[in-house]
């Protein structure tokens, strides 16, 4: 006769020492993994960085100096056009190396001393808005990015303007296609922008809502179509003529199209109405050059 | 085995999308989110250029000025990337020139540095031109290219920390604030 308890008691035994390591051992993973995510998470302060003492020796009756350069004369030279440059001090005379990503130009200074400006390059951000093809999305049922609707250019012949058209940066942009390697076999394709205003469009002209018209024409504003901005904008104002941005992407639209002095009257009419921080705002860019 | 299997695959999918994450925070305004989550997710990233300038445009955005000298040191691989870390490079020194002049009550000579469109330059280059920038501790400047612009620069000697504060007004109405230590 078998003793079954025994042998059960042992068989127990022997499961616990067969698992124990294997335990062991996700029991430090799970550990060490919580210790990492929490040590990550931890944010640092930027006061222990700045508890850092400077060590330069600074008395409050004799002004110590830094490390000094005689100051080099330079002419003064009006901002004329761009000049790539990179660099911490250029004497005047010395070439500035060409380069493509920094976009710099000359100051003029109030005391005649000229300053190279540097301005950030942002290239990179192309990298995030169009991942690698590579890239595998989930499989979504019917992501068509934009409706395909049929071309309707009636409203454009509402309010026509004297100005001729000028065709300026940026492009249509177009979005790659992208394509999953699921089962299924679902292909998203984004269309051209410019075809997901139509829709917007067709409900605009069946209930003439401003909200609708002042979207189309910041849509044709991103595409560069500033004439369609301009006159969806001036549709805009002609139903409500309180709507801020409307006002201000009609000014926009103005500046593109070189008629900055009708831009700069029209905001100048609206800030009477309406004391708009925005639009004076604009309204001084507009007076300096811009906008960008 | 299982769970061995489940805590590697949790760990990885931690730093799968941090780039995707960093640029919607970006995109949606949240600077301060973004930084933080960038300097989370850093070193895993710290490879990928596009992801380091990310984080560091959102820290400057964030006025996380301080932390933008590791991406300084990291950017240095692509031509791009080199003209930003020189971006950042300019203001970090900036910041800690204007900041030691401050407190310290410190001369900066006259320096031909560059300059940058960010705000703290154009305060910059306003405290160095200002002959009695040691008499008062509040700093009134009027933007030379905007006469309804000006900016207001002063310490605060509230908290742990002494903290530099530079104040944007358009027309009288404060448009922004930047607290940096």
């Amino acid at each position: 006769m078998l003793n079954v308890h025994e042998l059960e008691r042992s068989w127990l035994r022997y499961k616990i020492k067969h698992t124990l390591p294997y335990a062991v051992a996700g029991v430090a993973v799970i550990t060490l993994s919580v210790a990492a995510l929490w040590y990550l998470s931890l944010d640092r302060p930027d006061t222990k960085e700045s508890q850092e003492t400077i060590s330069a020796s600074s008395q409050p009756v004799d002004r110590p100096k830094l490390a000094q350069r005689p100051p080099v004369p330079v002419a003064q030279t009006a901002p004329t056009k761009p000049v790539p440059a990179l660099a911490v001090s250029t004497p005047p005379e010395r070439e500035i190396e060409n380069s493509v990503s920094v976009s710099t130009q000359k100051v003029a200074r109030p005391q005649g001393q000229t300053k190279v400006l540097i301005k950030p390059s942002m290239g990179f951000l192309e990298t995030f808005k169009h991942p690698p093809k590579r890239l595998v999305q989930e499989p979504e049922p019917q992501k068509n990015v934009t409706q395909t609707t049929t071309l309707s250019t009636s409203l454009s012949t509402q309010a026509p303007v004297s100005t001729p058209v000028k065709k300026v940066d940026p492009p249509v942009q177009n979005t790659p296609t992208l394509s999953s390697s699921t089962p299924s076999n679902i292909s998203i394709t984004a269309r051209q922008d410019e075809k997901d205003i139509q829709d917007v469009i067709k409900r605009f002209k069946k209930n003439k809502n401003p909200a609708l018209s002042l979207f189309v024409a910041k849509r044709y504003y991103e595409l560069g179509r500033y004439q369609k901005a301009y006159n969806y904008a001036l549709i805009t104002n002609d139903i409500n003529s309180e709507i801020e941005d409307s006002w201000l992407i009609f000014a926009r639209s103005l500046v593109r199209l070189d008629q900055r002095k009708m831009a700069i009257k029209a905001l100048n009419s609206y800030i009477d109405d309406s004391d708009s921080a925005r639009a004076k705002i604009l309204l001084d860019d507009i007076k300096h050059g811009g906008p960008r | 085995m299982r769970i061995f299997l489940i805590s590697i695959l949790l760990l990885t999918s931690i730093y799968a999308d941090a780039g995707s994450k960093l640029f919607q925070l970006y995109q949606d305004g949240a600077y301060q989110d973004a930084c933080n989550h960038g300097m989370r997710t850093f070193h895993p990233n710290r490879k990928d250029e596009s992801f380091v300038t990310l984080y560091a445009f959102s820290c400057l955005k964030a006025d996380y000025i301080d932390r933008l000298a590791v991406p300084i040191t990291v950017l240095k691989n692509s031509k791009e990337a080199r003209a930003n870390a020189t971006y950042f490079s300019v203001i970090l020194m900036q910041k800690k020139m204007l900041f030691h002049s401050l407190l310290d009550k410190s001369e900066i000579p006259e320096l031909r540095l560059p300059t940058t469109d960010h705000v703290l330059s154009k305060v910059f280059d306003l405290y160095m031109q200002d002959d009695e920038k040691f008499d008062h501790d509040v700093h009134h400047y009027k933007d030379p290219s905007s006469p309804e612009r000006f900016y207001r620069l002063y310490v605060s000697h509230k908290g742990p920390v002494d903290k530099m504060i530079i104040e944007e007004f358009y027309d009288q109405m404060l448009t922004d604030r930047h607290i940096l230590w």
